[in-house]
C-alpha cells in the first residue's frame, strides 16, 4: 500500500465513523449530556412508575442522541443521477483492471467533475462567491503576467 | 475513582492535549495560517501579488463560512489551522490553473470551507457537552442529583472525537499537499455531493426526476482534453 492508498482508507475509515455529519453526530453527544443530566433529576419519580428508569446509562442515552441527531439527514440525502454512478464504476473498474495509469485516473475524475460542473447551477450565494473569488483570482494572474 | 476511570481520564486529557498542541504547532508553523491570522488583525506586510491574493481568496471563503466576529474567527483559525493551510494550498493551485480547472477549484474551495463551518460547530458542541458534564459531576448541589456516573465516559468520547477531526483534517492537508485529493471514489462522491447538495432546487430537476448530468450514452471522458491536470493539486 502506498500513502496515497493509505491516506484515502484513514479517510474513509474516519467519515464512516464521525465526520461524514460532524455536526449532528457532536449535537447528539451534547443532548446525551444533558438527558442524563435530565434523568438525574426526575429518575427517582420515574422509578414508583417504571423501575428501570435509574438503569439507563449515560452511553445509552449519548447513543440515542447520536442517531436522532443523525437519522433525518440520512434520510434526507439527495441521490447522485444514476449517470455519475457509472461513470464512477466505470474509472474504478478500469483502475482496478490495470488498464488506465494514475494519471489517467486523475484526468478522468478531473473531467468528470467538470462535467458535473458545468451541468449543474450553483445556488446564487453560493455562486457569487464563487465567481468573486476566480475573478480576483484571474486579476492576480493578470497583473502578474504584465508584471513579467 | 477506580484505577481504570483513572486510566481513562489520563488518556482522554493527554489526546486533548496532544490535539491541542498540534493545533498550536499548525499556527506557528505553518506561514500560510499565519498569513490570514496577519490579514484578520490587519498586521505585517505581505509580500507578493500571489500571497496577496491567496489570502484574500481564503479570507473570502472564511467569511463565507464562518460570518461574525474577528475574535470567534480568530479561534476557529487556531483550532482548524491544518484546514485552513489545505484551502491556502487550494487557492495557490487555482491561481496557475486553467481557466476551467480554476472554477472546479474554487468549488472545492468552497467545500473545504463549509467542511471548517461544520468542523468549528462540531468543536464547539463538544467543548459543551464536556464543560456541561464537568459542571454538573463539580457541582456540590448538583452532583446529589446527578451522582457524577460518566464524566470520564463524556471525556473520552470527546478527545476521540476531537481526535478524528483533527486526524481527518491532517489527512486532508496531506493529500491536497501532494495532489492526491478527488482521485478515488470516495473523494469524488464527496466534492460531486457537494455540487449537487448547492444546486439550484430549479436546475437540478428535469421533468419531475433528477436532472441527468452526463447524457446518455455516458463516459464519454475525454483522456486527450488538453488541460491535464497531471502537476499536482487536486484533480477537479
Amino acid at each position: 500500500m502506498n500513502a496515497d492508498q493509505i491516506t484515502e482508507l484513514a479517510r474513509k475509515s474516519i467519515n464512516i465513523l464521525f465526520i461524514s455529519n460532524p455536526r449532528g453526530t457532536s449535537i447528539g453527544i451534547l443532548i446525551g449530556v444533558v438527558l442524563d443530566g435530565l434523568n438525574g433529576f426526575i429518575s427517582p419519580a420515574l422509578n414508583t412508575a417504571w423501575t428501570s428508569a435509574s438503569s439507563i446509562e449515560l452511553w445509552h442515552f449519548i447513543g440515542l442522541g447520536i442517531v436522532s441527531m443523525n437519522l433525518p439527514s440520512y434520510l434526507r440525502r439527495k441521490e447522485i443521477d444514476s449517470s455519475i454512478i457509472n461513470a464512477i464504476s466505470f474509472i474504478e473498474e478500469q483502475k482496478a483492471k490495470g488498464n488506465i495509469a494514475d494519471w489517467q485516473v486523475k484526468q478522468m475524475y478531473s473531467n468528470l467533475h467538470q462535467k458535473v460542473l458545468e451541468s449543474v447551477s450553483l445556488e446564487n450565494d453560493k455562486q457569487e462567491k464563487a465567481n468573486k473569488i476566480n475573478l480576483l483570482l484571474t486579476e492576480v494572474e493578470i497583473s502578474e503576467k504584465s508584471n513579467k | 475513582m477506580s484505577v481504570f476511570t483513572e486510566a481513562i481520564v489520563v488518556f482522554g486529557a493527554a489526546i486533548i492535549a496532544s490535539v491541542v498542541s498540534a493545533k498550536f504547532k499548525d499556527v506557528l508553523d505553518k506561514k500560510e495560517v499565519g498569513d490570514v491570522l496577519k490579514n484578520l488583525s490587519k498586521q505585517g506586510s505581505i509580500a507578493s501579488d500571489i500571497s496577496k491574493a491567496r489570502i484574500i481568496a481564503v479570507q473570502a471563503i472564511l467569511d463565507a463560512a464562518i460570518p461574525g466576529s474577528k475574535i470567534y474567527k480568530r479561534f476557529v483559525i487556531y483550532l482548524n489551522g491544518s484546514l485552513i493551510y489545505s484551502i491556502s494550498k487550494i487557492a495557490e493551485q487555482a491561481l496557475k490553473s486553467s481557466p476551467e480547472e480554476k472554477k472546479s477549484k474554487t468549488v472545492v474551495g468552497l467545500m473545504l470551507g463549509e467542511k471548517l463551518k461544520k468542523a468549528s460547530k462540531a468543536q464547539f458542541f463538544l467543548i459543551a457537552a464536556f464543560v456541561i458534564n464537568s459542571l454538573m459531576s463539580a457541582s456540590g448541589l448538583l452532583s446529589v442529583a446527578f451522582e457524577s456516573k460518566g464524566s470520564s465516559l463524556v471525556l473520552i468520547i470527546v478527545a476521540i472525537a476531537f481526535l478524528a477531526i483533527h486526524i481527518d483534517h491532517m489527512l486532508l492537508e496531506y493529500r491536497i499537499k501532494h495532489g492526491l485529493y478527488g482521485n478515488n471514489e470516495f473523494e469524488a462522491r464527496e466534492i460531486i455531493e457537494f455540487i449537487i447538495s448547492h444546486a439550484r432546487k430549479d436546475d437540478f430537476n428535469d421533468s419531475g426526476g433528477l436532472k441527468k448530468v452526463i447524457p446518455t450514452p455516458v463516459l464519454d471522458l475525454n483522456l486527450n482534453k488538453e488541460n491535464s491536470t497531471d502537476r499536482g493539486g487536486v484533480s477537479v
